[in-house]
């Protein structure tokens, strides 16, 4: 089934190229599946409704990555209250990477999520365009609509976490 | 621990796929929302307040935000001057007023008292001059 929503928006092959990475944005951003989900779901139906709001993009990627953050934004507002109470009692530890091969990788990526929760969001939203998305810090300061040095800082603060978080592992398993 | 390395370990992660079943219900629930029959279904009011809503209120809530809030505070300080006005603060009021005029009937007591004048009865007040007609007017002036 092909949908064609209006001409010069192919909405399913959208989601084909750019879904992947919006969902891992989303995953290691929310830390939830089911918000995940739900921002997907509504940036797609914004899109469909308004094909309009891609004329303007030059990186399609990077409007979207922006789109995401800024409706995740928006939904942990919402939700403040109930996010509070899960970070509190640790209700939900999900990890945002795929399973792995031995006991170390597994040990290793269990490290890396619980790491990556303890991060502040606007740390993690850049540690992850940087590292999992490779973007370059303006890119990153334009998808976050924040300095481009505030996007460098950002990352140092995080990855230095991350470092300091992980080190003992990473200095057994290398 | 060198600093690259540390990063293309990071890099080398890979992250979860994004559930297959999730493609079909998200391109679908699209579809759906945005087909101009879905919106011809819903009743006319909820459509007009959708479309205030997405044109208007939505990408300016910042600016709607800000207004409720200063009509809040206009709300507030309105409220609190009412109170300040209210009918306790004119029973006040009135109360000082009585005390001053019985205090100002005993001086004046006292002061008959003291100068031996038998009259006390009180001051007439001025009599209310009510505007009279226009012609009226004129014969009072021509007759003077």
């Amino acid at each position: 089934m092909r949908i064609r929503m209006r001409p010069g928006l192919d909405l399913q092959r959208l989601y084909d190229e750019h879904a992947q990475a919006l969902f891992a944005f989303l995953l290691n951003f929310t830390r939830s599946e089911d918000d995940t989900r739900e921002v997907l779901q509504e940036i797609f139906i914004k899109l469909a409704r308004q094909p309009a709001l891609l004329s303007g993009a030059r990186d399609l990627r990077a409007f979207l990555l922006r789109l995401a953050h800024n409706s995740a934004i928006d939904l942990l507002r919402r939700r403040g209250a109930r996010r509070k109470y899960h970070e509190q009692f640790g209700a939900e530890q999900l990890s945002a990477f795929a399973d792995a091969d031995t006991p170390d990788e597994r040990a290793f990526r269990e490290a890396l999520a619980a790491a990556l929760g303890e991060l502040a969001e606007e740390q993690r939203a850049v540690v992850h365009l940087k590292i999992w998305e490779d973007l370059t810090f303006e890119q990153i300061a334009e998808t976050l609509d924040i300095p481009p040095n505030t996007a460098a800082s950002r990352y140092r603060y995080g990855i230095d976490k991350l470092r300091v978080r992980l080190r003992p592992l990473y200095d057994e398993i290398k | 621990m060198n600093s690259d390395e540390f990063e293309h370990k990071l890099k080398r992660q890979p992250i979860r796929r994004i559930p297959a079943d999730w493609r079909d219900d998200i391109l679908q629930t699209a579809r759906e929302q945005a087909s101009p029959a879905a919106e011809r279904s819903r009743p006319a009011l909820i459509r007009a307040a959708l479309i205030a809503w997405r044109e208007l209120i939505q990408p300016f809530r910042y600016a709607w935000t800000g207004m409720a809030a200063l009509w809040m505070v206009f709300w507030v300080v309105n409220a609190r001057l009412e109170i300040t006005d209210s009918p306790t603060r004119s029973a006040i009021v009135t109360s000082a007023a009585t005390d001053r005029i019985r205090l100002f009937e005993e001086q004046r007591q006292v002061l008959v008292e003291l100068t031996g004048r038998i009259d006390l009865s009180p001051v007439e007040p001025p009599q209310e001059s009510r505007p009279k007609p226009r012609s009226e007017r004129m014969i009072g002036i021509r007759s003077c």
